[in-house]
């Protein structure tokens, strides 16, 4: 790696650039924070901070209030999304492995053509990319 | 000599063997590959098959439908709209794009130095691309806003901002600072090559006295090469078909100056329900795409490093 003999002086810049970007990026997060913390006067003036002045909780109790009934049933949108998700996990890890058994073990002529609109599938590229988080996020 | 022999046998078995092996293999092949292919042909050709035909026609979706052969092509050509958003589309594309790989490119090196506590950097430089793409663009409705996040941000530096979401120049590049925001799917894709590159060329390039930005130019860049290509391709095709954020945050406004190919599409589709205009945009869109993936392609020889052709 390029990092072996890094004298102090240039760690100290690597770590000032890293928070300044960090600080950046991480900035709409509280701002998000932040809005999600305002009352209604704030929120109808639009004069939002990023280090939150207020601290209304409201907001939050109002989500947590009805969860399964009303006219935002959070809980029950949860649950949708969850019923989604565990499904489609469940069905991804079976019919990829399956897939990807076909193309890797399977000698067919040709085989390359219909990889190619395989790797060219959404999903594909979705699992790629997440196996990357997972190897470098353990 | 028993082994020899034995190994004789099996070869010869082996080759009498492919022929079936093959065959059945083939029958196989497509056993295992039923759950995608048959998905593929539901799912992806057929809507497209109808969807090509349905751009020769004139259809919104309640009466008959009347056939009107290439006319809805020819309207796209005159259709003031659709042009500017041709226009807009690519105007984004060429700023965001480049922008995207550039900083990318940047962090991953810097996220690659091995420093204590990288770990907490990366997840917190990848944090706003596991965001859903709504909320970012609610988030940045207000971010971008003429009082907004941004516009306080940029103050420090002197500098007066537009409202970015108001201004006809400006509103692209409102978009612009939303993709540069997530650019932590793309950083993380060329973190994780970055990372798999091994110590000996380094090494071997420290002996000959390489200095560090010669080393990342020679080194680095050939060897994750294949990724920003990867990134490259899908950067283009995800930045022409821009939907959520234009639909959510200024669904085309204003004047139309940020309206986009797709978010168009949508519109001529659901709400004028001029189904078949909208078909004959989606394949406009689709050749669009495929000539300048072709073209990408075409240009990786060039400069796309892959270890296995050097052998």
């Amino acid at each position: 790696m390029l990092d072996k003999h890094m004298s102090l002086p240039k760690k100290i810049a690597t770590y000032v650039v890293l928070i300044f970007f960090g600080l950046i990026l991480f900035s709409p997060f509280l701002y998000m924070i932040s809005i999600s913390l305002a009352s209604k006067q704030t929120n109808a003036l639009q004069t939002f901070t990023m280090i939150p002045r207020e601290f209304n909780v409201q907001n939050f109790k109002d989500l947590f209030a009805n969860l399964f009934s009303g006219s935002r049933p959070m809980g029950k949108w949860f649950l949708n999304t969850m019923f989604v998700v565990v499904l489609s996990i469940i069905g991804q890890i079976f019919s990829s492995s399956f897939v990807a058994y076909g193309f890797a073990r399977m000698r067919y002529k040709h085989k390359n053509v219909f990889f190619f609109d395989f790797v060219r599938n959404d999903d594909a590229t979705w699992t790629n990319h997440l196996d990357s988080c997972l190897c470098y996020f353990p | 000599m028993e082994t020899k022999k034995k190994q004789k046998k099996e070869k010869v078995n082996k080759q009498s063997m492919g022929y079936r092996r093959m065959k059945s293999d083939r029958r196989w092949f497509f056993f295992f590959i039923s759950p995608w292919l048959i998905g593929f042909l539901l799912l992806t050709v057929g809507p497209m098959i109808f969807s090509f035909f349905m751009s020769f026609t004139d259809w919104d979706l309640l009466t008959k439908m009347e056939f009107i052969g290439l006319d809805n092509y020819k309207n796209l050509l005159h259709d003031e709209i659709f042009i500017l958003a041709i226009k807009n589309t690519f105007k984004y594309a060429i700023v965001s794009v480049p922008l995207n790989l550039l900083m990318s490119l940047g962090m991953a090196y810097l996220l690659s130095f091995k420093m204590k506590g990288m770990r907490f950097f990366r997840t917190l430089y990848y944090l706003p691309a596991i965001v859903p793409a709504v909320a970012s663009s609610i988030l940045f409705k207000n971010i971008l806003a003429k009082n907004g996040l941004l516009n306080k941000g940029l103050s420090f530096l002197g500098i007066n901002g537009p409202a970015w979401l108001l201004d006809k120049n400006a509103v692209i590049y409102g978009f612009v600072f939303l993709a540069v925001w997530g650019v932590g799917g793309t950083m993380v894709l060329l973190l994780s090559s970055i990372n798999s590159i091994g110590d000996e060329m380094y090494e071997s390039a420290e002996l000959d006295g390489a200095s560090r930005f010669k080393m990342f130019t020679s080194i680095t860049i050939p060897q994750i090469s294949p990724v920003i290509f990867f990134n490259l391709i899908t950067g283009i095709i995800g930045s022409l078909q821009t939907f959520t954020q234009v639909y959510m945050i200024t669904s085309g406004g204003p004047d139309n100056a940020s309206q986009m190919i797709v978010p168009y599409l949508y519109k001529n589709a659901f709400s004028f329900y001029r189904m078949g205009y909208a078909s004959a945009m989606a394949w406009v869109l689709f050749f669009i795409v495929m000539i300048l993936s072709v073209i990408v392609l075409r240009s990786s020889s060039a400069w796309v490093f892959y270890e296995e052709e050097m052998k």
